[in-house]
């Protein structure tokens, strides 16, 4: 008797979670407006989330009990012109649209539509990934003229959806499909490119002429990152040894901290993270250890190391996914749209390296050239970073 | 008599394996060395047994680079040869002899070790490894391991199931991570006392879950299993619901993980001192708690009493003993153990929290106490087994190694299985483990 009661009051309490959750969602969405709108730099994150890379978000799935949604429409009025009539939708992946990861910087470039284009703009928070296709049903059956969704977990519910809406445009950051979809837009990014840049960053700051990488589980993206870094520091110094490891998770901190220190204990002097959490907890250590580490598709100053003070962290690989969004949403606008794929590069602004931010004197002035000038080779094609997954 | 028994099919997995080792060692170097010679490499040896893996030994507390206090040139493929022709002269006694019992455990053990070992110096061919800091990983990584077995095994030993342990590992970081942060911004203290104090909190937290899932699972009975399976899924949700709504937003001095506390004189020793005597604390008090609970366990009255509890409850009642009130409180000790487990991962190794973060090291820790045949010593075995497989597969990977890093993660449960299915002696648990205990 007791037990059943006992048992009754547990679920009961178990209900209530996803309710105190709902209540936490709808604050933080009353104000995320304050400080972002029209950037065009990623601005600051105001929450030091880990980064995770495309499949890195599938573990934090499950801890969501239940589903809950909150969708908010933006008060500004929009500037006229005949784009004034175009309703865009983001769906963020399970975070925030404050979080510092890639939904932050989609929703940068989501603000930056709105102010420059004059579009109309709404976004919703997914809490729990099952919720994907009916919160992007909320914009689709409204009749938006362009829904984006963020995650490449993302990618199923995107495809259908647009099936069962083919008048309606739709766009998917970290994602795209074997078949061209007519009204899906995959938005996707050369990780080589932005690895290339702090690959050579890393191989000119080494001296032992020794640097690590540690990455995530060992899936395309993740491999065009190491690929790519080992790639721009031999161009850098072709006689370089660059370490690399692959863990597989990517939300283990201490196993990522265990790789780094690993290759620092065989003469790594310049450690690369590149697999989300657990990449950022081998950054996180190695800069503990004092030797200069690199942060991946966010700026990890603001993330991982919490806006400083970060003496170790030299730069972070960038995926630009607000430029994305934005030049995703200005093709809509000037009708110009298409289904098929987006691929941010060096050339379109869609890959980038960070700030120095605290490291900014310590990298000589010869070396911020030289990341200049690759910059500049990659983006007019006199660079290639020669990447090719087997 | 059988014509296969256990010592037969030990010794043949011993041939095989050595076989196997030997052929794709020199398949492997043949390779390289043509590879080399056409790239016109000025490191080629002359020829394939020109390779030589270098293990050495560091000054300890010097920074890489420095000059190493010995240096170990083995030939890799004399050496991986020699390794294996003997593993197979063994392997061959042991199926002539056919022995009942004596020398297969030893022949287990030996296998796995030397398998371990010709990984390393197969992927160090040509190259050098840091011997110290290779086995001074197997020592640290082996920590929630070896807590998550001491765990598992105080609440089997007294006869409840605890599948829990991850759960309860997970909030102790969670919870321990959030007594650091905190209490680091109301005295804006940023040196080691508010970590200690959310390593005392996660010890604490390890103990209220386990305290639920004694509630639960001694006290109403409920299904050990479920009970336990509860905990893990309540942490998942709760530390994920705390982190996306607390942590990440809350800003505090506290940044630093607990310091090094190398042990005076001792850790100056080369190899013996970074291997053993330069850690961080926990892993320290985990090498002793190894210690301590097998003296507890086979020599003091609370041990006596906790295995019959385990073994036959009602024998226990009638001497006196109140079986489900000592049940709950070593079940609460186990969380204890847990929530230090916790807080290795979000204190010691790295200070931050991360959903998920404990990665199923909670679901290992019981394989290696089941390994261990649910003793201190033999389960910290069993840790040191999954330890060095993991730190063996993270030094190999930055050599370059042929073997893909998936095929290294896998061994330890290979192994796992190996022993399970009974290899090494029969592992019998409890007698009556899972039962709840009615008067």
């Amino acid at each position: 008797m007791f037990q059943k009661r006992f048992v009754a009051l547990l679920m009961l309490l178990v209900l209530a979670l996803p309710v105190l959750a709902a209540c936490g969602g709808a604050d933080a969405t009353s104000t995320p407006e304050s400080s972002n709108t029209g950037a065009t730099e990623p601005t600051k994150a105001a929450e030091p989330t880990a980064a995770p890379t495309e499949a890195a978000a599938a573990p934090t799935e499950a801890t969501e009990p239940t589903a809950e949604a909150t969708a908010e429409a933006t008060s500004e009025p929009s500037t006229g012109g005949n784009a004034s009539d175009l309703r865009i939708g983001l769906v963020t992946d399970v975070g925030k649209v404050t979080d510092g990861t890639f939904n932050q910087y989609a929703y940068e470039g989501l603000k930056r539509a709105e102010k420059e284009l004059g579009v109309k703009v709404d976004f919703i928070e997914t809490v729990n990934p099952a919720d994907y296709e009916k919160n992007i049903d909320q914009f689709a059956s409204q009749g938006y003229d362009l829904v984006i969704g963020v995650g490449f977990l993302m990618g199923d519910a995107i495809k259908a959806s647009a099936a069962k809406y083919p008048d309606i445009n739709f766009a998917i950051v970290d994602s795209t499909y074997e078949e061209t979809i007519p009204n899906v837009k995959g938005l996707v990014f050369s990780e080589d490119q932005a690895a290339f840049i702090v690959g050579a960053l890393a191989a000119s700051m080494s001296k032992t002429g020794q640097i690590g990488v540690v990455g995530g589980v060992e899936i395309p993206p993740v491999q065009k990152y190491v690929m790519g870094y080992e790639a721009g520091a031999k161009y850098v110094n072709p006689d370089i040894k660059v370490a690399k490891v692959y863990v597989p998770s990517f939300t283990d901190p201490a196993q990522g901290a265990e790789a780094a220190k690993n290759q620092i204990a065989e003469g790594a002097d310049v450690i690369f993270g590149a697999g989300g959490q657990t990449g950022s907890g081998g950054i996180q250590s190695a800069a503990d250890e004092g030797v200069y580490v690199l942060g991946v598709d966010q700026d990890e100053y603001y993330t991982t190391f919490k806006g400083g003070p970060a003496p170790k962290l030299l730069s972070s690989a960038l995926k630009r996914v607000d430029n994305a969004v934005f030049d995703t949403i200005k093709e809509l606008v000037d009708g110009k749209f298409q289904g098929g794929q987006y691929l941010g590069t060096a050339a379109n602004g869609g890959v980038d390296y960070a700030p120095f931010h605290d490291t900014e004197s310590e990298v000589p002035a010869d070396v911020k050239a030289k990341l200049d000038e690759i910059k500049k080779g990659l983006a007019d094609g006199t660079i290639e970073t020669g990447v090719k997954l087997p | 008599m059988r014509f296969i028994t256990r010592a037969r099919a030990v010794g043949a997995l011993g041939i095989v394996v050595s076989l196997v080792l030997m052929l794709a060692v020199n398949a492997n170097l043949s390779t390289k060395l043509a590879e080399q010679r056409a790239a016109g490499s000025a490191k080629a040896p002359s020829s394939v047994w020109g390779y030589v893996s270098q293990l050495y030994i560091p000054e300890p507390k010097t920074p890489p680079g420095t000059p190493p206090v010995a240096t170990i040139p083995l030939p890799t493929l004399g050496t991986v040869f020699f390794i294996c022709v003997l593993l197979i002269a063994a392997g061959a006694f042991l199926i002539a002899r056919n022995p009942e019992r004596r020398g297969i455990g030893g022949y287990v053990s030996a296998l796995i070790g030397f398998t371990f070992f010709v990984l390393l110096i197969w992927a160090v061919a040509g190259d050098r490894v840091d011997l110290a800091d290779t086995l001074s990983r197997v020592v640290r990584v082996s920590t929630p391991l070896g807590l998550g077995a001491l765990a598992g095994l105080v609440c089997e030993r007294s006869g409840v199931v605890n599948i829990g342990i991850e759960g309860m590992m997970l909030t102790g970081a969670c919870f321990g991570y959030i007594a650091a942060l905190v209490v680091g911004n109301w005295f804006d203290a940023a040196g080691q006392a508010p970590v200690w104090f959310g390593v005392l909190i996660a010890v604490l937290t390890g103990g209220i879950m386990a305290a639920l899932h004694a509630l639960l699972s001694i006290r109403f009975k409920i299904d050990q299993i479920i009970s336990g399976t509860v905990i893990n899924i309540m942490a998942v949700g709760l530390t994920g619901y705390l982190r996306s709504n607390f942590i990440i937003k809350y800003d505090s001095p506290v940044k630093k993980p607990l310091n090094d506390l190398p042990i005076p004189g001792l850790s100056d020793i080369p190899l013996l001192g970074p291997v053993l005597f330069n850690h961080k604390p926990i892993t320290y008090m985990m090498l002793l708690l190894v210690l301590i609970m097998h003296v507890l366990l086979f020599r003091t009255v609370w041990g006596l009493r906790t295995r019959a509890i385990g073994e036959h409850p009602k024998a226990a009642d009638t001497v006196g003993i109140k079986v489900n009130r000592m049940r709950f409180w070593n079940v609460v000790i186990g969380g204890f153990l847990a929530g230090l487990a916790g807080a290795w991962f979000a204190l010691e190794v790295t200070f931050r929290f991360d959903d998920l973060m404990t990665n199923g090291q909670g679901f290992i820790a019981l394989a290696a106490m089941i390994f261990g045949k649910w003793t201190p010593l033999g389960a910290y075995g069993g840790a040191l087994l999954f330890s060095s497989a993991n730190a063996l597969q993270l030094k190999v990977q930055n050599y370059d190694f042929a073997l893909a890093p998936q095929f290294l993660q896998m061994l330890p449960y290979v192994v796992t299985i190996i022993v399970l299915a009974g290899v090494i002696g029969k592992a019998r648990p409890p007698a009556a483990v899972g039962e709840p205990y009615d008067h």
